[in-house]
């Protein structure tokens, strides 16, 4: 009798985990669709500040059609600012400062100069704006993503064809573009480490602080002064096509081998005329696309790669018609 | 052999599983709700899969029109331009100035003829960018006339001008390209070349080449929306991209395209997975130009308000849930509530409170025939319990009334010694006066055909006894008694007084070392009738007291018996209020109250002891 009372005893409502779990459920569901129904995302503001907004500047151009097209495809907003001139890296500390105060979601930077922009950079870090650096980085490892060609690599690149191209006991001549930019600085030593045991018959390398004309000048007074010289690297547009024009002017196309860097109508048509052996072209597009792409993911709080290699290719003449290789030399209008 | 066996039960676990509840009623709100629950899923299930096929197959069809309107765009456009170069080729001035010798001066109004002709096509339309001819004999003429050709590329071994030369008069169509022949200028073109043949001989004197802007290409597709996120694209036979919208993505490496899918694919359409979405790609391929027109759409886009359209799906869902929820708790309730009643009825029955069942007609139902059938078995029991109580009871009285037969072997005996001394010492007087007692009290006793008698019957008899008793203790015992005789007329059970005042002589009054004192009161009280019987004997201990009405005295002796006999009785035939109550102080004397219903004469026996 007793254990049947036992049996019989009503149980409280709430001893039954089941009817709770079933309350869960109803709950969770409710949630969902509420979260479904006032799921509405934020637009996403970015600032993107390049190096120079010159027209003529295909790289740059590239860079920010990449740029725009990211931002479009992500639906975000995109304002892209620069200064006229490359080095103008005042101006860009000044832009960068105008851009933290507009407080975006992120700020993509190519930076002017390795160590002078380092504070304007580390500043947007402080303001907690997420920083995205491409093509070229500051001292310092606080970035939340690079974008860049691995110049370094295409340094390597660019060497290796160097060393085929000298003849034995002939020179090499560097022409530079701006002295302690982190580009200028990984590409010398990717020459020199692809030139590997050559690499001490590099004459001089100078540095055009990417003006054409000033380029053009000093790879004529090079030329002069060290009379062995047989390649000569520009290492970035300006200085190559400043290069390529002097050696043109100098009729010296047959004796000195010229290889350049980025891909600039003028460079395309030296290689063609057969006054650049080759150029070694930067994924511009790709930089541009990239930078907004992980300033997007950033903001969103998704995972990214720290470091992304945009990519290069060497480009001889003989290749340069070939379905893909047009596709990255000629920008589509 | 019986041995519990989850492998014996493989179902036992499912079971368990759906009946997780102890009520039946919880387990069918469980089931019902999880019935529902997968309907509704199911239900879900397939309404999306349906709308969704419908839609995919709408889009496909709406997709086929669209692109087949690009196709035959591009068709037109190319065949509009294929009517220029024809025009061109048979032109008699290009045909002429291709086979003159150079330098002449025929050769230079003819070049200014055709430069003219050129130009009125070129202002014509300005999505032709290069109208050049280019002759075996490496004469050439380039639009207006101003143009160099770019010194650095050999003509002859272009791809337009080979394949123009192997076409013999067939148009061949290019790829998107850019036209690097001109010097300075890099353009990205469509290149349309036709060989030059003379029109007698047929021999081919050089080509004709048109490059059309590649944008007015991409303009026709640009123009096309399919949704947010849709587009088209154009590939040529090969496969190779002429337009696509992301073409730098797809060139640099960041995006692929299904192009090995679409030119494998036999059907028009297919879909598949980019980044995690589901695309539909739909294609068109001009007999023409032999150029695949691909529609690409994002699936989840072809639903305009599929998130809406799936909530609300969900949300009918949840509310039908809750609804049959409510009707399950509901319907339930009304099933299981005749099973809890019932079980009510059998916790009363446990109880042994057969009157308390509630009896409800719950139809010719199951549940309904089990509570009849319940209701027939508690009858059934409750006649078996009464039937039992009632010969319990009449055995009861036949065990009493033997009992009551009984006169005290030892009384008798110890009244006639006293009777036979007397006589011996004389006292005819008294030996008259206890023989007539003593006869009096036999019959009194003898006559045991009624159960009940009168009030002045009962205290007669006890006082027959009393008389014997005094006259056999002498000096020892006193006795008075004093019944108000308004209630000698009331009926009582009888043999009850002398027993209580035997046990007052002999466990009171016995062991006094000087005369004890019995007195009897009657009186009529408020609840009934109030008779008592008191001594000054030696008392109880309260030890004692409270044994007094067990069966056995501890001591052995048989008062015990005559007390509880006499207590039991009473309560037997009045129920239990009534009885026999005791008052005790050691040293002074003993009260037994006996309390009694007022029961006037005349109420026959049998019909009083059915009554309690």
């Amino acid at each position: 009798m007793k254990s049947y009372q036992i049996t019989t005893k009503k149980k409280k409502f709430f001893q039954y985990p089941q009817i709770i779990a079933l309350t869960i459920l109803f709950l969770c569901t409710g949630m969902f669709l509420s979260k479904i129904m006032l799921h509405q995302e934020k637009p996403i503001e970015i600032i993107c500040i390049v190096k120079s907004l010159d027209e003529d500047n295909g790289f740059w151009q590239s860079v920010m059609e990449g740029a725009n097209l990211a931002a479009m495809e992500y639906n975000a907003q995109i304002v892209i600012w620069g200064a006229e001139k490359e080095d103008d890296y005042s101006k860009q500390n000044q832009l960068i400062e105008e851009a933290i105060n507009r407080k975006p979601g992120a700020i993509v930077l190519a930076a002017a100069d390795y160590i002078k922009t380092v504070e304007a950079a580390k500043a947007v870090v402080s303001n907690n704006i997420k920083l995205v650096l491409i093509d070229s980085t500051v001292q310092g490892d606080f970035a939340d993503a690079v974008i860049a060609t691995d110049n370094y690599k295409a340094g390597i690149r660019m060497g290796a064809l160097m060393k085929r191209l000298l003849k034995d006991g002939k020179e090499i001549g560097i022409i530079s573009h701006v002295k302690g930019t982190s580009t200028a600085i990984d590409r010398e030593n990717g020459i020199r480490m692809g030139l590997t045991d050559d690499k001490d018959k590099i004459a001089e390398i100078t540095y055009c602080d990417s003006d054409t004309e000033k380029a053009k000048e000093l790879t004529k007074e090079m030329v002069k002064k060290h009379p062995d010289i047989s390649v000569i690297a520009g290492l970035n547009q300006y200085a190559s096509v400043g290069a390529g024009a002097a050696i043109k002017e100098m009729g010296l196309e047959n004796c000195i081998k010229v290889i350049g860097f980025d891909n600039a109508t003028e460079q395309i048509k030296y290689l063609e005329e057969g006054i650049y052996e080759a150029i070694v072209i930067q994924k511009s597009f790709n930089m541009g696309y990239l930078g907004v792409e992980s300033a997007i993911k950033l903001i969103k709080g998704e995972r990214t790669e720290r470091v992304i290699d945009s990519g290069s290719t060497l480009i001889t003449k003989d290749n340069m018609y070939t379905s893909l290789n047009q596709k990255l030399l000629f920008p589509f209008d | 052999m019986f041995k519990p066996d989850t492998e014996a039960f493989p179902g036992k676990r499912f079971g368990r599983l759906l009946q997780p509840f102890k009520s039946i009623r919880m387990n069918m709100i469980f089931l019902f709700s999880l019935l529902i629950l997968c309907a509704v899923f199911l239900f879900l299930g397939i309404s999306l899969r349906v709308t969704r096929k419908a839609v995919i197959e709408n889009s496909t069809e709406y997709t086929k029109q669209v692109i087949g309107q690009v196709n035959a765009d591009i068709d037109a456009y190319i065949s509009y331009m294929e009517n220029i170069s024809t025009l061109l080729v048979t032109n008699m001035d290009v045909r002429e100035y291709l086979s003159t010798e150079p330098y002449s001066e025929k050769d230079t109004e003819l070049y200014l003829r055709m430069l003219s002709q050129f130009e009125t096509i070129l202002s014509m339309r300005e999505d032709i960018y290069n109208i050049v001819v280019y002759g075996e004999n490496d004469k050439f003429a380039v639009n207006h006339g101003t143009q160099m050709l770019n010194r650095n590329v050999d003509i002859k071994e272009m791809t337009w001008y080979k394949k123009a030369i192997e076409g013999n008069g067939r148009r061949v169509l290019s790829s998107s390209h850019v036209q690097n022949l001109i010097s300075d200028d890099y353009k990205w073109v469509v290149t349309l070349s036709k060989a030059i043949r003379t029109k007698e001989t047929g021999k081919i004197l050089g080509a004709l080449l048109v490059d059309l802007n590649y944008s007015s290409i991409t303009k026709l597709c640009q123009n096309i929306k399919m949704g947010n996120k849709g587009y088209i694209f154009l590939i040529d036979s090969q496969g190779e991209i002429i337009y696509h919208p992301k073409q730098q993505l797809i060139y640099t490496g960041l995006r692929k395209e299904k192009i090995g899918e679409i030119l494998t694919c036999k059907k028009d359409h297919f879909i598949t997975t980019v980044d995690g979405e589901e695309k539909l790609y739909t294609m068109s391929t001009s007999e023409k130009t032999g150029w695949t027109v691909v529609g690409v759409a994002n699936i989840n886009e072809l639903f305009p308000g599929r998130q809406s359209t799936q909530s609300i799906y969900l949300e009918s869902a949840l509310m039908l849930l809750l609804g049959a929820l409510i009707i399950a708790v509901l319907f339930s309730n009304k099933l299981t509530r005749p099973i809890t009643d019932l079980r009510n009825s059998m916790k009363q029955v446990e109880k042994g409170n057969f009157d308390k069942i509630p009896r409800k007609d719950w139809g010719e139902g199951e549940i309904g025939m089990l509570h009849k059938s319940f209701y027939a078995m508690t009858d059934e029991l409750q006649n078996l319990m009464e039937d039992k109580s009632r010969s319990q009871k009449e055995k009861y009285k036949l065990e009493l009334r033997a009992l009551q037969a009984q006169i005290n072997p030892h009384f008798l005996y110890n009244t006639l010694d006293s009777i036979v001394w007397m006589g011996e010492g004389g006292n005819n007087k008294e030996v008259v006066i206890m023989t007539a007692t003593l006869a009096k009290l036999l019959r009194q006793s003898i006559s045991n055909e009624v159960e009940f008698v009168t009030i002045e019957n009962e205290v007669d008899y006890a006082r027959s006894y009393l008389i014997i008793q005094k006259m056999r203790y002498r000096d020892q015992l006193s006795f008075e008694i004093s019944v108000n005789p308004l209630i000698y007329s009331c009926r009582m059970v009888k043999l009850i007084l002398q027993p209580l005042v035997e046990n007052a002589i002999y466990h009171g009054i016995k062991y006094r070392e000087t005369k004890g004192t019995v007195i009897i009161r009657g009186e009529e009280t408020k609840e009934g009738i109030l008779l008592q019987v008191i001594d000054n004997g030696i008392g109880m201990e309260e030890d004692t007291l409270k044994h007094i009405f067990d069966k056995k005295d501890k001591s052995g002796k048989s008062n015990g018996v005559a007390v509880e006999n006499v207590n039991r009785r009473l309560k037997l035939y009045y129920g239990e209020q009534y009885g026999l109550q005791y008052e005790s102080t050691p040293g002074i004397g003993t009260t037994v109250s006996i309390y009694l219903p007022k029961v006037e004469g005349g109420v026959p026996d049998e019909e009083l002891s059915n009554n309690d």
